[in-house]
Formats: C-alpha cells, structure tokens, sequence
C-alpha cells in the first residue's frame, strides 16, 4: 500500500489572468502505516495536495500512483479508491444530514454497495471507533454538541473501513478538551489500525506531538519532509513562510544560546520537560 | 467612569419549540452575566464550546437582546431598538465564518461597503480601506475576487471590513480559529495596534491561550457563568482549575507548572519564554 505522486502540478484557472500554480511539481512518497502531518500557511497548497490523494482533483501534469497504478488510467476505478481514502473535511459536521446519527453513519457504507446488515455492523464498528456513546445513536446530529458532530462525521468516514485517513484540520472550532480528545482519537486508529493518517493542521504544537512525519508545504511546493527534530531544527526558514516551530522548541533554543547544553531537539513539552529535568540533576539550572 | 460595555444580571433564554410552535424547553445561555468594560481595554473572554462566549459576544452588538438584566453598550441600551444602528456602528463584530460576512465581488468593495453604508465621504472611504487592508497585509489582493482567497485571506478581509468603520470597540469571536500561526501572530498584532494606537476597546473571544497572554483582563465563561476573572497571570496560575473546565494553559505556563511540580524553584503563572527563562537561569 502507498501513495506516489510523481512530478504533480495543478494550475486553477489555467491560461487566464487569474491563473495559480496551487502545486508546483510535487514528487511525494507516502508509504503504508504512516503518520503524516502537513502544515503550511493558508493558501499554500496543503488543501490542494491532499485533495488529489483521494482523486477529487485531477492534476494539469505529473500523475499519482495508488498501489503501483496510475489513478489517471482510464482503466483505474476511482470511486473505488476514493472510499479506500477516507476524507475528513474542514467542519466536517457541516456535511452531516441524515435524521439520526446511526442512519448518518450508514449511508457511507451503504453507498458503497453493502448490504444493510453489513452496514450496520461497520456503524456500530465506526461509532465505538469514535467512542461516541450509544444512548445518542438515535438523536438527530444537529442536537450534538461541536464534538460530539465531529465525532458523527469521522465515524462516518471510518465506516468505509478506508486503508487511507486525511483529516483536513480536525479540530478547528474545538475547544481544548475537544481538540485533545480528537487528536488522542486519532493517535488510537493510527495504532490500533495501522492505516495511513494524514493530518493537515495549523498547530505546530499539534504536529509535533502526534505525528511521525511532517510535510512542510509552500507555494505549491514541498518546502521541508521528515521527522519533527528535523522540520523544527529549521526555525529561521519557518518563520519566513509565516510558520513557526513549537513555543517549547523557541525555548529549548532560547536556553541553548545562552550556553546551556541542551541535548536534542526537543518539540514535546514531555520532551521539554524531560530535557529540563535531566540537567537540573546535573546541577546545570 | 463610563464603560464601554457595562452588563448588569444580564440573562439569555433560548427557547426550543417543537414544529406546531409550543414550547419543549428553554435553555439558558447566560445567566445573570455582570461584566464591565472601560474605554480602551483589551478584553479577552475564554469557556468551553457552549459556554455562553458567542452569545455575550451577539448581545454586544444588537444582535440578540437581554431576556432579563441589562447590557449598555457605550452608554447606550441595546434593548432599545431606536438604538440598534448606533451600537452597531460603535461595536463591529468579526465572526468565526469569513464566508458569512463577505458579501462584495472584489476585496476593496467588500471593505468599502461599512463606511459607505455609514455615509462616509468617497476620498475618507478609500483611505480607511488602504489602511486596514495594509493593517491586515491583505493590500496585494484589493483588486481580487474573495472568492478566490483562502480561508484564512477571507478572514483578514471581514476584519478590514470592520476595521474600516472605525467603531469605538470591536469583538472578535475565535477570529484565528482558521489561520495559521504567521496568520494569527498578525491578526493580534492588528487587535492590539488598533487598541494601543486607536484606543479602539477590543473583546476577544478565542481558545487559544497564547493569545490571551497579552490581554488586559480575562473572563472565563462556563454554562453562562462567569466563573473566572482576573488578569493573565491571575487566571494562568490555576492550571488545575482551568484543565478542569475544559481549558487548558499555554504551553509554557504547562511546562513551567509542571517543573514547578517536579520540585523546581519556579513561581505560578509563568506566561512567557522569558520569564521561564529567567526563573530557570536567574
């Protein structure tokens, strides 16, 4: 299983006055059981990137390979592979319109091609994925508070059983506690699953905690690719692409110019505090 | 002194109806609500989704009225509808959704459209929209569709929009929920040069702590309740009490609460790099 996009650009609005390169030849590796967070700023292209992994749109040149196949061939069956990669979008509660939430959580499923019973059983699955509680099965989802719906919507995503998860900024509007129980959410289908999980997200603070990988996105292009320590050791490039690193990485910094011998490239606060705790036994602080 | 924005026991009522129109319940968004706000402050208003945040913040503006209590809002009553426009035009209000507040075909005209409304003169228009398109680093895309802009884009222009009527306070409700951090760094930089240079009184409502740090006094809203308030540091000192109702601390004031925890000489209420760096390398 994975995702290869080979040379990649897409331009809205070709040959007009208006027109953008939104992705600008990307070549990009995503291999099976990955964590992936993408971060850039708005209207650099993350949006765009991920919405061509599931085939909602279709690149100008380059092409993308699902499994070894080129998605463009006409032979390829992309509805097919767009239930195998599962997209949640931005306020996914938006899209939510049965009259119940288990019949919302159906219709996915149902759509595919499933029988009834089969369905079914991929809600009740999809809904303790989530967690969401049973007593509320049966309540319109309008009646949800903001994470319980979101809860809906991702369960109804997870229903399709897909091999691939994006999650277009998931906990946007979401309070603490809610972006805290969504991510944690998140982390326990990526271990329990081993499915792919793409995160696109503007919280520095969010990708360094969760992810394994980090796509930095710029201008259409990919700006920066690989582990936290890596991505967060580039603060001054970061920071002229309207990004930033972790506010306990800018510490750990910080300390480090100031002569204290900071090991590694903390972006956790566990991490932090780990870092900080070890040289205050050294007798450094 | 007069306040800019004084509630007194202010409540809020929603009513659920069913579909003949009777009434199933009523819920009660906030409840007896005593806030006062001078000229000039910066607010900034923390709770959990559901708390009562966006329904304090609507009364400010006219856009829902007390069931009980009353709010004053630049000393006028916004129960009074004679008064509606006259409080709308003393407090703008910029909200979650950019899509719902833009409403021209190109980024200049949609920033025009408050003070045109208001009867500015035509050369005083152009000008307010230079400087708060410039205000928000939106002056490149005057002349774009807003159509065609991000999320995030769309977001700087309703600001500008709002900014342009030059009202004497301005509420904010979760304006950077969907920017990123360049994005957001800028939007608050905007909100506080607007309250330091302008003295416009500005209600920021958000669930991002960071940017709370800065704000001259904080109100914590629960169920309708205030439940906290006090300064910044006052409120970022009870990490425990703020974690139990949801919310949480910046990731300083997490770090620093936590060494402190492991035995570290550090005090409460840590906000900044700086002072935890100070408190670790005196």
């Amino acid at each position: 299983m994975s995702i290869i996009l080979d040379h990649v650009t897409y331009t809205y609005s070709e040959k007009t006055a208006y027109e953008i390169k939104a992705l600008d030849d990307v070549s990009l590796s995503i291999k099976d059981g990955e964590f992936i967070g993408i971060i850039g700023h708005t209207g650099s292209g993350k949006s765009t990137l991920v919405q061509h992994l599931n085939g909602l749109l279709r690149a100008t040149s380059g092409t993308i390979y699902y499994n070894g196949q080129d998605i463009y061939d006409k032979d390829f069956n992309l509805k097919n592979m767009r239930t195998k990669v599962g997209m949640v979008f931005q306020y996914p509660e938006h899209q939510l319109f049965e009259t119940t939430v288990f019949e919302d959580v159906k219709y996915g499923p149902k759509n595919q091609g499933l029988s009834d019973k089969e369905a079914t059983n991929r809600a009740y699955d999809a809904l303790a994925d989530v967690n969401f509680p049973d007593e509320y099965f049966d309540q319109s989802p309008f009646e949800l508070s903001g994470g319980q719906k979101r809860r809906a919507a991702i369960a109804g995503v997870l229903a399709m059983e897909p091999e691939v998860l994006i999650l277009d900024e998931p906990t946007a509007g979401l309070d603490p506690k809610g972006q805290r129980d969504i991510l944690n959410l998140i982390r326990r289908m990526h271990e329990s699953s081993g499915r792919t999980i793409i995160l696109v997200s503007h919280s520095m603070e969010d990708v360094a905690e969760y992810v394994d990988r980090i796509i930095v996105m710029d201008e259409g292009r990919v700006f920066l690719d690989g582990a936290p320590d890596y991505v967060f050791s580039h603060t001054d490039l970061l920071e002229e692409k309207g990004l930033a690193v972790p506010q306990v990485t800018y510490l750990m910094e910080e300390l480090r110019a100031k002569g204290i011998p900071i090991e590694g490239q903390p972006t956790t606060l566990e991490m932090a505090e780990k870092e900080i705790l070890r040289l205050h036994k050294a007798g450094v602080f | 002194m007069k306040s800019m924005i004084n509630a007194k026991q202010l409540t809020h009522e929603f009513f659920r109806r069913d579909e003949e129109g009777n009434v199933e319940g009523i819920s009660v968004a906030l409840d007896h609500v005593d806030l006062d706000v001078a000229p000039g402050a910066f607010i900034a208003i923390l709770g959990h989704n559901g708390s009562g945040k966006s329904t304090l913040a609507k009364h400010i503006n006219a856009l829902l009225t007390p069931s009980e209590g009353t709010l004053l809002v630049d000393g006028m009553d916004v129960s009074d509808p004679e008064r509606t426009l006259s409080i709308r035009e003393s407090a703008g209000m910029v909200f979650q959704n950019p899509d719902n507040q833009i409403i021209a075909t190109v980024v200049e005209e949609d920033v025009g459209f408050g003070p045109e409304n208001m009867g500015i003169p035509t050369d005083e228009i152009w000008q307010r929209v230079e400087s708060a398109l410039k205000g928000v680093g939106m002056w490149k895309y005057r002349e774009h569709s807003p159509n065609r802009l991000s999320g995030g884009q769309k977001q700087r222009v309703a600001i500008a929009g709002v900014m342009a009527m030059e009202p004497k306070c301005i509420i904010l409700d979760e304006p950077t929920a969907m920017l990123d951090p360049g994005g957001r760094a800028e939007v608050l930089q905007v909100a506080h040069e607007l309250n330091r240079k302008k003295g416009i009184t500005i209600i920021l409502i958000t669930h991002y702590m960071e940017e709370v740090v800065d704000a001259d006094y904080v109100y914590v809203m629960e169920k309708g309740h205030i439940i906290m308030d006090g300064t910044p540091r006052e409120i970022f000192s009870r990490v425990d009490d703020l974690i139990a109702h949801r919310l949480t601390v910046p990731q300083i004031t997490l770090l620093a609460h936590r060494l402190k925890a492991a035995g570290l000489d550090i005090p409460e209420g840590i906000l900044t790099r700086e002072e935890l760096i100070k408190a670790l390398c005196p």
